[in-house]
Order: C-alpha cells, then sequence, then structure tokens
C-alpha cells in the first residue's frame, strides 16, 4: 500500500485534497445510490456498502486521516441528501462508518499483512456489529443483537465484494484514475 | 488475498458463529403474544399456536386469524375494510388498527424488538 501521489510522482500538499475531495464525491454518490435506488437486503439493516469502496480506495492511496475525512464528509452529505440527519438511522449509520473507518485503519496498518480483501471484510463486520450494537442501545433492549450471526456472516460476503471492486480499482492503475484531480 | 485475509474471514465467520446460541436461546425462549384492545375490553392471545378468534367491536365483529406467528384480520364488519387490508403483521412490524370498531391489535414485545429504521 503506497500513499498517494501526482502524476509526476511528488506528494504534493494539493494531491491529497484533490483525491480525497473526488473520493468523497464518489463515496456520496454510491452512498446515495444504494441507499435510494437499490432495494433492502432482506436482512434488516443490511447491505452491501459500495461507499465503502471510496473509503477503501482513500485509505490506500491518500492514507487514514483522509480517508476519515471523507467518511464524516459521505455521511453528512448522505444524511443532508436522504433526510436522515440527525435522526436514529443517521445515528446508526456514523457508528458503523466510524467502527469500520477504525478497524479498517488498524488492519491497512498492521505491517501489510492484510489485503484491500482483509481491510474491507474487517470494516464491514465492524460496521455491522457497530450498527446492531447502538440499535440494541437505541432500543433499550438486545433485540437488534439476534440479527448479529446472519449479518456478520453476510458482512463477509458484502466485504469481500468491496475488496475486489477496489482491488480491480487499484490494479488499473490508481493513480492515474485520480491523475486528472491535480492537473 | 493474502494468508492474514483469509485468517480474517475465518475469524469473523467464527464470531457469527458465535453469536449463534444466544440467538437461537432468545429466540426460543418466548413467542410473543398478541393483545386486542376494544370495546369489549383487552384480550391476549397467544403466538406460540395458530388460532382464529373473533372480537366484538363497536359496530360489528372482527376475525382475529394467528398462523405461524403472524397476525391478521381475516373479516370484519366496518366499512372501509383498512384493517383487513392491513395485512399480516409479526414482531418485526406493528399494529392493525380499526378504527370504526375502535379496535387496535399489537404485538406485544417478547424480548426482540423490531428495528424500526433502516440504516442508509
Amino acid at each position: 500500500m503506497t500513499p498517494y501521489r501526482d502524476r509526476s510522482g511528488r506528494a504534493g500538499a494539493a494531491a491529497p485534497v484533490a483525491a480525497s475531495a473526488m473520493l468523497l464525491v464518489l463515496a456520496t454518490a454510491l452512498g446515495y445510490v444504494e441507499a435510494v435506488l437499490l432495494p433492502s437486503l432482506p436482512v434488516a439493516g443490511l447491505k452491501v456498502g459500495l461507499a465503502n469502496i471510496a473509503v477503501v480506495l482513500c485509505l490506500v492511496m491518500v492514507g487514514p486521516r483522509w480517508a476519515l475525512a471523507v467518511t464524516a464528509g459521505r455521511l453528512l452529505l448522505v444524511g443532508l441528501a436522504t433526510g436522515s440527519l440527525g435522526g436514529p438511522a443517521f445515528a446508526m449509520a456514523c457508528a458503523g462508518a466510524l467502527a469500520a473507518w477504525a478497524v479498517m485503519t488498524a488492519l491497512s496498518g498492521a505491517g501489510g499483512r492484510f489485503s484491500v480483501y482483509g481491510v474491507s471484510v474487517g470494516g464491514s463486520a465492524a460496521h455491522v456489529l457497530a450498527q446492531l450494537a447502538l440499535a440494541s442501545a437505541l432500543v433499550g433492549s438486545s433485540g437488534p443483537m439476534l440479527l448479529a450471526p446472519l449479518s456478520v456472516a453476510l458482512s463477509v460476503l458484502s466485504g469481500l465484494a468491496v475488496g475486489f471492486a477496489s482491488d480491480r480499482l487499484l490494479s488499473i492503475s490508481p493513480h492515474r484514475s485520480v491523475a486528472f484531480a491535480t492537473r | 488475498m493474502t494468508t492474514w485475509d483469509r485468517l480474517l474471514v475465518v475469524g469473523v465467520v467464527c464470531l457469527a458463529v458465535a453469536f449463534l446460541p444466544a440467538t437461537l436461546l432468545a429466540a426460543g425462549s418466548s413467542d410473543g403474544e398478541l393483545v386486542v384492545k376494544g370495546p369489549s375490553g383487552r384480550t391476549v392471545i397467544s403466538l406460540s399456536e395458530d388460532s382464529t378468534s373473533v372480537v366484538q367491536g363497536r359496530v360489528g365483529k372482527l376475525t382475529v386469524v394467528v398462523h405461524e406467528g403472524t397476525v391478521r384480520v381475516s373479516h370484519a364488519e366496518c366499512p372501509n375494510q383498512v384493517c383487513v387490508r392491513s395485512g399480516s403483521i409479526s414482531a418485526s412490524r406493528g399494529s392493525i388498527v380499526c378504527a370504526p370498531n375502535g379496535v387496535v391489535i399489537t404485538l406485544q414485545d417478547s424480548g426482540r424488538s423490531g428495528l424500526d429504521s433502516i440504516s442508509r
């Protein structure tokens, strides 16, 4: 995993800003499309997490701090666009996204042991568990945790799907794909 | 995928399996109950077995059918039939109301709380 550099190979000050801004747009678009256009999966609260593709890319190409900025920006923008800002669904989205970012940051910084697949699967599982834990706290019952076995098991599949997408995008020459942002 | 990735996947699957006993225990501990409130009082019906009950409302009778843990009003003597068209309710979905008859059918918490929103 290499930090983002611009087309000339320099890690300029504006490069991470530009790349992160573009990834924020990608994360927002994917998050909005998934929230509004794609049908819900049969398990309550579970989704593929397409927006996480952009966060994984940002984590790998730019760095953890910028990935956090992309995560926070995406939460706010998708929350505004879907009208869930400030509500319980927004709180759950925040809990899931921040837990995923924390775990993915830890895994990506673990001496290169994990590829984007592992990073993504870890983030996906953390996302699901954080959401279920917060949902349990919000309703004052352990009821939502009853979904944990199925949700956590399915999070492996969604994590692998996001990992595959991220891997393919990175293999297509990620620096070229974001190079226009630094022109 | 690296070896560590595979180990992580196995770990997450094990985590999912680890939650299973608690889930099965909770799922089997209570089947919940159906509460029917109307002009004739409050009636509690078990959800654990299929049944058909007739409830007297203000303007007529309602037939409440419990089938495999779901509840629906199959027939109602009321003008607009909203309660009949409400379809089935289960642990994850609300209540049935027949306003003309003054009857409210709700599922009591059976230890599991249905999520009322899906995170985006």
